[in-house]
């Protein structure tokens, strides 16, 4: 591809059942960013169908021009199919800086265009700016988060990046901003798929490794007693989270022993992470200390959980769960789920 | 079935590793070096193929330094038969696209159904050199893979692809392929004394730039489509931070900004009433979008 020749900031707007994929609003802002510091156009792609009032929203958030791509093969997600018609059009259209949300598809999709087109792509990035040289300069964690590094795609265009839904933040949109919609018919005719999807299992959150759980409801010893620890599960329900626990729980087998957060059990880093009845020994705190958002409720004020706790509440967690698992019923209109005493009953079936 | 796991050795990164002057340092008396964990589990499910199907070749392929011989004699010791390192110093400072390159020369030499690969190494964090191999070998690629079934008269293979929130997907595709493997596709096997006596002895075939035909240009970091430009120490995580009231006047936003209350984390204490108590963590869970509101 040209490299002079290459002009604008892309961003690719993923939808999935016609919502934008999480992530996309601040994708655009971050595209404003970068586009404003290139005094270059921002393009917001999608593949497929957009609805209007999506438009708007992504006008709001920075996006100048929403380029829809049109194809028929666009009807039904295929990666292959998806990264082919994106490769084709990219190479037509030859963008300065492709940008987009580091999730799994996003991430597959990404890879496979930049594969294709030869071109250099930073995943999963922290940051994304722009080098005195007028270059895209993405920034991401290595050797497990221990270091950054700083990257430079300098030969290749376009210059691909990822970004982590950590990094994204929303702005505030400004709701007079509007953006030109342009549809575009692909000409590519893509190749026959080669892997077919043929099937979907929905994540339990009950079941599913703590690892993958974007909430966990952790229970400590503060509960008293695997009855209590009912509670903590209720409440997991009504939220759609996983049960975690401290190893002290774990111990007196009030719950499997894969449930255990912490040193010597498992590292989380949820969306939202409600402890329970945890002190916050430094051996379970490093295994939760990166969940995004924390609260933590027990008795004692002075409980170090409450320093890494976005949110404490100084309280007997058996009055508050109850409560709060009560309230938040009433504002999602969703009745007990049946099996947590199956679930309760699995501690003694493994063992502990 | 034939399978060519392409192996990575790795720092351990649960090890002390800090930023000296610009690069990564492992601390320690004794640094220690781990073949991949995800590329472990490619391995591990390599055998367990080979095994399923009574026949075949599982060969490793690695680029690195001699010292990487190391951890092919581990993926030996555990069951694999043979081991190619790629090692030359042109091929130093290789991105995800060079390295593909080297590999693509390597496996398509092999005969192979299956290659398996990490889909990401704990040091580079890229998760790309996959997806780079498949379409340079023009064979199917699957990322992310935690459940295979074999179907091995028909050659296909039915797998579950780990997506979010605990979903998978379900994929189906035919041999020759090319498979990304995630956490928690099996528990890898540990070495027999057998095993490792034979690692010990089996001679691993080293190539270089001109065994391969490919020229410096190509590789390295000539041929890399990204370079680094500076290595930082991590910056310490913005918490994500309550802001108790979204509907602060701009002046106490700003003094909330300037005195640093953005990115110190402060936690609200909340006390009282249960009923209360827990109206005020319902509002803040709609406020982050965790409930609908």
């Amino acid at each position: 591809m040209a490299i002079s020749s290459a002009q604008g900031v892309w961003v690719l707007i993923e939808q999935q059942d016609e919502a934008l994929q999480d992530g996309s609003l601040e994708l655009v802002g971050e595209g404003r960013n970068i586009a404003d510091k290139l005094n270059e156009e921002l393009t917001a792609i999608t593949l497929g169908n957009i609805l209007s009032e999506q438009v708007e929203l992504l006008a709001h958030h920075g996006a100048t021009r929403i380029l829809s791509i049109e194809h028929p093969a666009l009807s039904h997600y295929s990666v292959e199919t998806y990264s082919q018609i994106l490769s084709d059009v990219i190479e037509k259209h030859s963008p300065n800086v492709v940008l987009a949300v580091h999730s799994v598809n996003g991430a597959d999709l990404t890879c496979r265009v930049a594969a294709r087109l030869e071109t250099g792509l930073v995943t999963a990035c922290d940051r994304v700016d722009v080098s005195s040289e007028k270059l895209l300069v993405p920034v991401k964690p290595i050797y497990g988060g221990k270091a950054a590094a700083t990257f430079c795609c300098p030969t290749a265009k376009p210059q691909m990046a990822t970004l982590s839904f950590d990094a994204l933040e929303l702005k505030t949109p400004d709701t007079t901003l509007t953006a030109e919609l342009v549809n575009l018919k692909a000409s590519l005719e893509p190749e026959e798929p080669q892997t077919q999807t043929v099937g979907f299992i929905p994540g339990d959150p009950r079941s599913m490794d703590l690892t993958e759980a974007e909430v966990v409801i952790a229970g400590g010893r503060g509960l008293g007693s695997q009855e209590n620890f009912k509670l903590v599960h209720e409440l997991a329900d009504v939220l759609g989270g996983s049960v975690g626990a401290t190893r002290m729980a774990v111990d007196d087998e009030w719950i499997i022993r894969d449930r255990q957060i912490g040193l010597t059990g498992k590292t989380v880093r949820p969306k939202l992470f409600i402890a329970c009845g945890i002190s916050g020994a430094i051996q379970h705190t490093m295994g939760m200390k990166d969940s995004k958002v924390i609260i933590a409720i027990n008795t004692d004020r002075n409980a170090p959980i409450f320093k890494i706790a976005d949110v404490g509440v100084v309280g007997d967690a058996l009055e508050v769960i109850p409560a709060l698992t009560a309230q938040l019923r009433e504002v999602i209109q969703q009745n007990p789920k049946p099996g947590i005493d199956e679930v309760l009953d699995a501690v003694s079936d493994s063992g502990g | 079935m034939n399978v060519v796991v392409c192996v990575k050795q790795v720092p351990d990164v649960e090890g002390r590793i800090v930023v000296e002057k610009g690069t990564v340092c492992m601390q320690g008396l004794l640094p220690s070096y781990v073949i991949n964990p995800l590329d472990l589990l490619a391995i591990e499910e390599a055998i367990r193929l080979k095994e399923l199907d009574g026949q075949g070749q599982v060969t490793l392929v690695s680029l690195g330094t001699t010292s990487c011989e190391e951890a092919l004699r581990r993926g030996i010791a555990m069951g694999a038969d043979d081991a190619i390192l790629l090692c030359d110093p042109t091929f130093d400072n290789s991105d995800s696209y060079a390295t593909a390159l080297l590999l693509a020369k390597t496996v398509s030499a092999i005969p192979y159904d299956l290659v398996l690969c990490g889909q990401m190494a704990d040091d580079s964090q890229a998760g790309q050199v996959g997806t780079y191999l498949a379409l340079m070998l023009g064979i199917p690629l699957v990322r992310g893979i935690v459940n295979i079934e074999a179907n091995l008269e028909s050659k296909k293979l039915v797998m579950q692809r780990k997506l979010e929130r605990g979903n998978r997907e379900v994929v189906e595709c035919s041999l020759p392929a090319l498979l990304t493997v995630e956490a928690g596709l099996n528990t890898p096997r540990h070495a027999t004394i057998r095993g490792v006596l034979k690692a010990r002895k089996q001679e691993i075939e080293q190539r270089n730039s001109k065994h391969l035909g490919i020229s410096a240009e190509e590789v390295g970091l000539s041929g890399s489509k990204v370079r680094i430009t500076h290595i930082s120490p991590p910056k310490p995580k913005m918490k994500g931070l309550f802001v108790p009231d979204s509907k602060l006047s701009s002046v106490d936003k700003l003094k909330a900004i300037m005195g640093g209350g953005l990115v110190q984390k402060k936690s609200d204490l909340l006390e009282g009433d249960p009923k209360e108590v827990a109206s005020r963590i319902v509002e803040l869970l709609k406020q982050q979008k965790f409930v609908a509101d």
